[in-house]
């Protein structure tokens, strides 16, 4: 007999926020200029075995080990926080939640970061909206 | 559809028109990048930035530049280093141009990170990826440049000689070195096999050819077979260490060609080969012989037809062995052996392959009926056996015995000959109560209607039921007896009979002879009796199989003699004579001359002698009809009961050419039957298809011959069972 035991539901819950506050156990830092508020800086503390796994983008940065390897933090400006902090809860938990105000930003950076799942749900979702 | 139909395009993403001098910064800074990535300088470089830098020109369609720029940059590096790696001398270039190929393939991994937009959403086919953009270009300024690639390849080859004699060289590196043609190749491993693998197997072949032949010619083919072996596992070994696996079975192939089937004439051939492994059951290089042959074409069949033959050639000097030929038992005991020493050479060395099996079973098949002895052989030996020979075998060992009894026997053609011969010695040990064990007379019988179905036993059961009856009609006569009138005036006689039917029992020659009037009234008596009980039955009495035990009185002591039935007569006719010749014996016993010489002659030449032959002859062993023989009154024997042989124990010719006889007999009526059964079903039929036809059907028996058909189907057509077509001669038809 086999029998298997999900819980999906509740590994999205723990991995949530997992990327909000900063523990021992984070290892990469993730800082957004935000350009609508310029004098605010929001971090996001993430993982570097988890960014790895699931987003080409990351993989590559690591594997080549520059500077953003060696200082364990990456700086984006021109991307709000709002929408680094889904692009980031999709890599967390393989969900994301989408609405008319943030889907062509979202998809841009689907675009930029190789997310291809994403992508071709934003286009369909886009396509259905207009 | 309900969703509100606003979607927000940031300002900030909205694609501008990107002017030439802002992608050619862009560019410039990717390029002073890459240039420091090929100095091993990265470190300080912000990923995030070049990565922004190359997918802002591929999406402000400036993809070009910085794809021609990265060709251009790659090119310029590799020359470079093709200077650096020619200059290496002796063992330092392989270490240099493995050192500056790890590090290259590092940078192109890079490169590929940063560019890792551009590669893509930019370039399309033919446009070679940007990884192997860079292999490319190491390939065509490094690896196979007139300086680099055939220094490369003969460096490599000599290191694998090398290490091929015996020395140990640095694996890392070749496998290095020899990954590197399979990474810059850019489809199916072209670069891999033109320049390296086609000229490595060359290699192997030339070494394994010169080293084979003057291996072969220096030692033992078994020392060769080992050698072989172990050479083999080397080459597994190698193909894991450094080579790519695509070769394996490449290289295998070339070793096997070199090492095994270029000489598999000589294994088999030499004065230490497979001959003479065979001859003395060396069944370790045996096994170790078929495992390399199967590893090649034929390579089997090579071996399988040295072995069918050597068992064939075996077995021929056996069956034609002047000693076997008069020994039946020592025969079938010698062929038992060697089937038992082929099983385990089958099982022990040729993993017991259906193949070998299948022919060794031909070649015994073709050397069993070389000569027709075997059929009666085998039967005289399970004879031997069960009067007793399997006295002192377990349960165990008895079976064995009958089951390579049964192995022989199923490689008789002739099995109708075989079962004749069967039943005429069963039916004497039946009826001179020498059979040992009805229990083993039996499971004999049942492994032959196994093997061959019920009609094949069914006379052989017929003959024990005969046995049981006979004695219920003995029990039931003799209770007559005491009741009967007649009893009264007769002198008591201990009288056996044993009644069998006709046709489960072999018929023996008809012979007559006189019984003496008291035996003639009790046989009267008896066919009285048993006639009553079994109305419409006719009892012919068969006297030449019976056997007596008479009282001889000497002046000192008496004895009780065992005696044929024909010995009695001529004994009892020397109550009223002193003297007889053989010609008076046969004149007053009826007995057929030929029966009165083979009935005398133990009674005067065996151990104990109850007549002597006057005067004495010492050395004529032929008798006259004139010789005259006396009771020997001078008898000395400290046995109270003397037993005498009726007959030796093989049959004579006669008696074996009475057999043949009634077997073509049989053989007859068993090929008309086929024949009508055939013809029935086809109703018409050509000559050879129906010659062929039947002989298919007899062959679970017996061949038939063609003449013998023939023969068979004229009779038929006389007996007007078949007629032929009047406008096809080679046509029948069935007549119903």
């Amino acid at each position: 007999m086999k029998s298997t035991y999900r819980n999906i539901a509740k590994l999205q819950d723990d991995f949530t926020n997992l990327f909000q506050i900063q523990d021992e156990f984070s290892d990469f830092k993730i800082i957004i200029e935000d350009p609508k508020n310029p004098n605010e800086e929001k971090i996001f503390y993430t993982h570097r075995s988890i960014l790895n796994c699931r987003s080409d983008y990351f993989q590559a940065l690591f594997r080549s080990k520059m500077k953003e390897y060696q200082e364990g933090k990456i700086l984006f400006k021109n991307i709000s926080s709002n929408i680094m902090e889904k692009i980031l809860g999709f890599i967390y938990t393989g969900s994301l939640q989408v609405t008319n105000e943030d889907a062509v930003e979202i998809l841009v950076l689907a675009k930029k970061f190789f997310f291809p799942e994403i992508v071709n749900f934003l286009a369909d979702f886009i396509a259905e909206s207009i | 559809m309900s969703r509100k139909m606003i979607l927000r395009v940031p300002k900030f993403q909205e694609p501008k028109r990107m002017e030439k001098s802002e992608a050619q910064r862009l560019w410039l800074l990717l390029k002073d990048a890459i240039v420091e990535v090929q100095h091993m300088n990265a470190s300080t470089l912000s990923f995030e930035e070049l990565y922004r830098s190359s997918y802002s020109l591929v999406i402000a369609k400036r993809g070009d530049i910085l794809y021609t720029g990265l060709e251009e940059v790659n090119n310029h590096h590799t020359k470079n280093l093709l200077d650096k790696i020619a200059q290496a001398v002796d063992e330092r270039f392989l270490i240099e141009l493995n050192s500056q190929w790890q590090q290259y393939k590092l940078q192109q991994i890079m490169i590929h990170d940063i560019l890792m937009y551009l590669d893509r959403m930019y370039v399309k086919e033919p446009q070679l990826k940007v990884f192997d953009l860079g292999m490319f270009k190491w390939k065509q300024n490094v690896l196979i440049h007139s300086q680099i690639n055939d220094r490369l390849v003969r460096m490599l080859l000599g290191l694998i000689h090398m290490e091929r004699n015996g020395e140990v060289i640095d694996g890392a590196l070749m496998k290095s070195l020899i990954q590197m043609y399979v990474d810059v190749s850019l489809k199916e491993k072209e670069t891999y096999k033109q320049e390296f693998e086609e000229r490595f197997l060359l290699a192997t072949s030339h070494f394994y050819k010169s080293e084979s032949n003057l291996f072969i010619t220096n030692n033992s083919c078994g020392a060769y077979l080992k050698k072989v072996e172990i050479r083999l596992i080397e080459e597994e070994a190698r193909i894991k260490q450094y080579l790519d696996e695509s070769t394996g079975p490449k290289l295998i192939k070339a070793c096997e060609d070199e090492l095994i089937a270029n000489h598999m004439q000589t294994m088999i051939e030499m004065e230490t080969g497979c001959r003479t492994m065979i001859q003395n059951d060396r069944f370790n290089e045996l096994k170790l012989m078929y495992r390399l042959f199967q590893r090649v074409e034929n390579g089997l069949v090579h071996l399988k037809n040295e072995f069918a033959g050597y068992v064939r050639n075996e077995g021929h000097k056996i069956v034609n062995q002047p000693e076997n030929l008069k020994d039946p038992n020592a025969l079938i005991t010698s062929l038992i052996e060697i089937r038992n020493r082929f099983e385990k050479t089958l099982s022990q060395s040729f993993a017991n392959n259906r193949d070998f099996i299948n022919s060794v079973n031909t070649a015994f098949e073709s050397f069993l009926n070389e000569n027709d002895k075997l059929s009666e052989s085998l039967a005289l030996f399970i004879d031997k056996k069960l009067r007793g020979g399997f006295k002192d075998s377990n349960d165990q060992e008895i079976d064995v015995i009958m089951n390579k009894v049964i192995l022989l026997f199923r490689f008789l053609s002739d099995k109708d000959v075989f079962k004749k011969f069967y039943e005429h010695y069963l039916a004497k040990r039946l009826l001179s109560g020498r059979s040992f064990s009805e229990d083993l007379e039996r499971t004999m019988i049942s492994k032959f209607k196994q093997e061959c179905g019920n009609q094949f036993t069914s006379k052989m059961e017929g003959m024990f039921t005969d046995m049981r009856l006979s004695k219920d009609a003995l029990d039931g006569f003799k209770n007559y007896l005491q009741t009967s009138v007649e009893m009264g005036k007769l002198p008591k006689i201990d009288m056996s009979v044993r009644v069998l039917t006709q046709g489960f029992w072999p018929t023996f020659p008809p012979h007559s002879c006189t019984l003496p009037p008291l035996l003639s009234q009790y046989c009267d008596l008896f066919t009285k009796y048993y006639c009553h009980a079994h109305t419409g039955r006719r009892i012919i009495w068969q006297t030449n199989i019976g056997t007596a035990e008479v009282t001889f009185r000497l002046p000192k002591k008496t004895h009780v003699l065992a005696l044929s039935t024909y010995q009695m007569l001529i004994m009892l006719l020397f109550n009223d004579a002193e003297k007889l010749s053989l010609k008076q014996m046969a004149a007053g016993t009826s007995i057929s001359f030929m029966d009165i010489q083979r009935s005398v002659k133990p009674l005067y030449s065996g151990k104990y002698k109850v007549l002597k032959r006057t005067p004495a002859v010492e050395k004529s062993k032929e008798l006259s009809e004139n010789d005259i023989f006396e009771l020997n009154l001078n008898l000395k024997c400290k046995l109270h009961r003397i037993k005498f042989a009726a007959t030796s124990q093989t049959d004579s010719e006669p008696e074996r050419q009475h057999t043949r006889q009634r077997v073509d007999e049989d053989r007859k009526i068993e090929i008309d039957a086929a024949i009508v059964r055939i013809m029935k079903s086809r109703k018409a039929l050509i000559h050879n298809d129906l010659i062929v036809e039947c002989t298919k059907q007899l062959s679970s028996r017996f061949v038939p011959q063609t003449s013998m058909i023939k023969k068979r189907i004229e009779n038929l057509i006389e007996r007007e069972y078949l007629e032929r077509f009047p406008d096809d001669r080679r046509r029948y038809r069935y007549l119903a």
